[in-house]
């Protein structure tokens, strides 16, 4: 059997191990389009998978990336060895069209179509596995997971923006102005020939992002401020604050830079490392109260970003309480799930106490799933 | 298959006489649809291209383009069929005088000439095979991409009052969407998927060479390069081709053989419609000048 069609077929169970959702369906389509295109053609033979596997721009660069792994080889490999393998390949292909074909469902689902597992699993233990960005958890992530999860991010944040605008838009339920109704329909013979409406706008929120920027929680927190930004429009203000031990606004700083060098722009220009430089919930919530107390108002919904650990120092529910006291709402964004919470230096459960709501934010999906709650 | 290189070759020709500059990948994709009758998904950034491309294979193929612009709250009545009523009111006061037989009267007003055929049931009804363009999909709802998906599959449509309707021919189907809601898995996996990109800057070149009567060649693969570098700013609204395309207009007008930054700095305008995107293109072109 072609090597070829040993790679393909762990290449497909790459492509599913990394995420990308393939349906039998799909595997027959793109079975019947590489029998349709010259493989001496790459960029026709590669349009022939991705055009039939992947139906999702954000996937395209972890498509491409796995990709590369398995077909890499071939493309350099010389004419007559390249068509050596690829006419055993189409008929390996023709035959299971051939001889399954008639069944009903895909003609080639995965598990048989690993005629050959031992092969693939040689091969799979040569290239580690890739995790789906949007499912993956942020912490433990390397930093090459991380550039697929800011792949993925621009897609995420305009999904969530189209979700916030659906969920405005239905809530701005019209109300009959009856008044003004009968009123004008005196001047149409008593017939009400316009109907007048009240539109309740909805209050929008101040909202103020708090985000722990330490090592413990970096990547998740540039991802939340990223997206709360992104989502400005939505809301009256958005302010941004970055601490460690220490507070400081970041609202401007993320005005001007952009998703690649947010990371940068907070760590280098903000001030958020005061005496300790380790996190210290408490000293960080006890400057920001100092200089940036007064945006605290009743129309403010507080984010807080962070896996409130508190590195044993006092844990200041206290303060937390006073914010809440002082504001509309107060909604904490934790990437850690609550089974951590009780172990180790972590106070949320004691924090948890002066929340409106606390969220579980493992990874990119529960982070836009919570945001698009608020 | 054997023929498929030179399938492939004339069909961006085809494409290209028409005026539209396809890579290779792109028309492998059209080729495809074609040979399996699938229905083609494009997505992509603004104005790279995606309506663009089934206005050219239509007629690259003399084939009747027939267009469904969707949009929020588009319905049945707007997309598929909708009665004339106003016709049937006038015809039943027409008739209203004499002798009825209102089963009958019934019968004649719900008949094909009361109807008004929208673009899908134009698209299905149509003698010839028609290239049909469902463009911005992501504006509708669910509902409506379920009864999409349905016709697509299906080729039919039940008209309660005249029965069902069937295809007189498959058309090649051009589903575009600007992605800024996610479809529906049914849909996507019925569809071949094409993600048009920004060109890179050799085939940006040509595009602006077909485009552009009189155009130098120099000219042309300068913009190109300076496209790209304006493209990986971040913006908030990026160049599309079309914008590039009147672009080099105006340095044509103005006479040019080549990019000189003078020039670029005072048709920075026709690129960038935002104050803030101007000024981090121009401090760009500045740098780029000072070295
Ligand atoms: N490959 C190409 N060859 C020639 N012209 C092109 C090409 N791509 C785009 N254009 C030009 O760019 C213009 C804009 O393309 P088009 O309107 O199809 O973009 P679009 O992707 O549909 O944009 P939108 O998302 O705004 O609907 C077209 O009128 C066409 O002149
Ligand atoms: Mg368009």
């Amino acid at each position: 059997m072609a090597a070829l069609l040993d790679d393909l077929t762990s290449f497909i169970n790459d492509l599913r191990q990394a995420g990308i959702p393939i349906a039998a369906s799909q595997l027959d389509d793109c079975f019947r389009s590489l029998l349709l295109v010259d493989w001496s053609l790459e960029p026709a033979f590669h349009a022939a998978i991705s055009s039939t596997l992947v139906k999702d721009a954000a996937w395209l660069p972890v498509f491409e990336e796995i990709y590369g792994r398995h077909f890499y080889h071939f493309s350099q490999q010389n004419q007559a060895a390249r068509d050596r393998e690829l006419h055993a390949l189409r008929n390996g292909l023709q035959n299971r069209i051939n001889g399954t074909g008639s069944q009903s469902g895909s003609v080639l689902e995965a598990g048989q179509f690993s005629r050959n597992p031992d092969a693939c699993q040689v091969r799979r233990n040569q290239s580690p596995r890739l995790k789906n960005p949007i499912t993956q958890d942020f912490y433990g992530a390397t930093w090459e997971e991380i550039r697929r999860m800011e792949a993925v991010f621009p897609l995420l944040a305009r999904r969530l923006a189209t979700r916030m605008v659906k969920k405005r838009r239905r809530n701005q339920n019209a109300q009959l102005d009856y008044r003004r109704t009968m009123r004008y329909s005196l001047s149409t013979g008593g017939v009400p020939l316009n109907l007048f409406v009240n539109k309740r706008e909805r209050e929008k929120p101040v909202i103020v992002a708090l985000c722990d920027v330490s090592d413990s929680c970096l990547h998740y927190s540039f991802f939340s401020l990223a997206l709360v930004h992104s989502l400005e429009r939505f809301f009256r203000q958005v302010r941004s604050f970055a601490f460690i031990d220490q507070t400081d606004e970041v609202t401007s700083l993320l005005k001007q830079s952009n998703f690649s060098n947010l990371r940068s722009q907070v760590l280098l220009n903000a001030d958020t490392v005061g005496d300790s430089g380790y996190t210290d919930y408490g000293a960080a919530w006890a400057s920001f109260l100092a200089k940036y107390g007064d945006c605290l108002t009743p129309r403010t919904t507080v984010l807080i970003f962070g896996d409130g650990r508190t590195n044993w120092f006092p844990s200041r529910s206290d303060l937390l309480k006073e914010i809440k006291s002082r504001v509309r709402k107060v909604y904490w964004m934790v990437p850690e799930t609550e089974d951590d919470w009780a172990k180790g230096d972590s106070s949320m459960e004691s924090y948890k106490k002066h929340c409106d709501q606390v969220f579980e934010c493992l990874n990119l999906d529960g982070l836009t799933r919570a945001l698009a709650q608020l | 298959m054997s023929n498929m290189k030179n399938d492939l070759r004339e069909l961006q020709q085809g494409l290209e006489k028409t005026g539209y500059i396809c890579d290779t990948p792109t028309a492998t994709v059209l080729y495809l649809a074609a040979a399996l009758g699938k229905p083609v998904l494009v997505e992509g950034p603004a104005g790279v291209g995606k309506t663009a491309i089934s206005q050219a294979y239509a007629e690259y193929y003399n084939r009747p383009l027939i267009r469904l612009q969707c949009y929020e709250g588009i319905d049945e009545a707007k997309a598929l069929y909708e009665w004339n009523y106003k016709k049937q009111l006038l015809h039943i006061q027409a008739v209203a005088g004499h002798e009825l037989n209102v089963a009958e009267v019934e019968h004649e007003v719900f008949s094909d000439e009361f109807l008004l055929p929208r673009p899908l049931l134009q698209a299905i009804t149509s003698p010839e095979p028609c290239v049909l363009l469902i463009d911005e999909i992501d504006k509708v709802d669910m509902e409506f991409e379920a009864l999409l998906l349905e016709l697509l599959s299906e080729y039919q449509v039940t008209i309660p009052e005249l029965g069902t309707v069937c295809a007189r021919s498959i058309p090649m189907v051009f589903i575009t969407s600007n992605a800024s809601r996610e479809l529906s898995e049914a849909l996507k996996r019925r569809c071949l998927y094409l993600f048009l990109d920004f060109p890179d800057p050799e085939l940006e070149t040509r595009i602006l060479q077909l485009k552009i009567p009189g155009i130098q060649s120099e000219l042309a693969g300068q913009m190109a390069a300076a496209l790209r570098s304006f493209r990986e700013l971040d913006l908030k609204k990026t160049p599309s081709i079309a914008e590039a395309i009147d672009w080099g207009m105006a340095l044509t007008l103005m006479g040019l053989e080549t990019l000189e930054a003078e020039a670029v700095l005072t048709t920075l305008n026709v690129l960038f419609k935002y104050r803030e995107d101007l000024d981090k293109a121009r401090n760009i072109v500045l740098k780029e000048q000072e070295v």
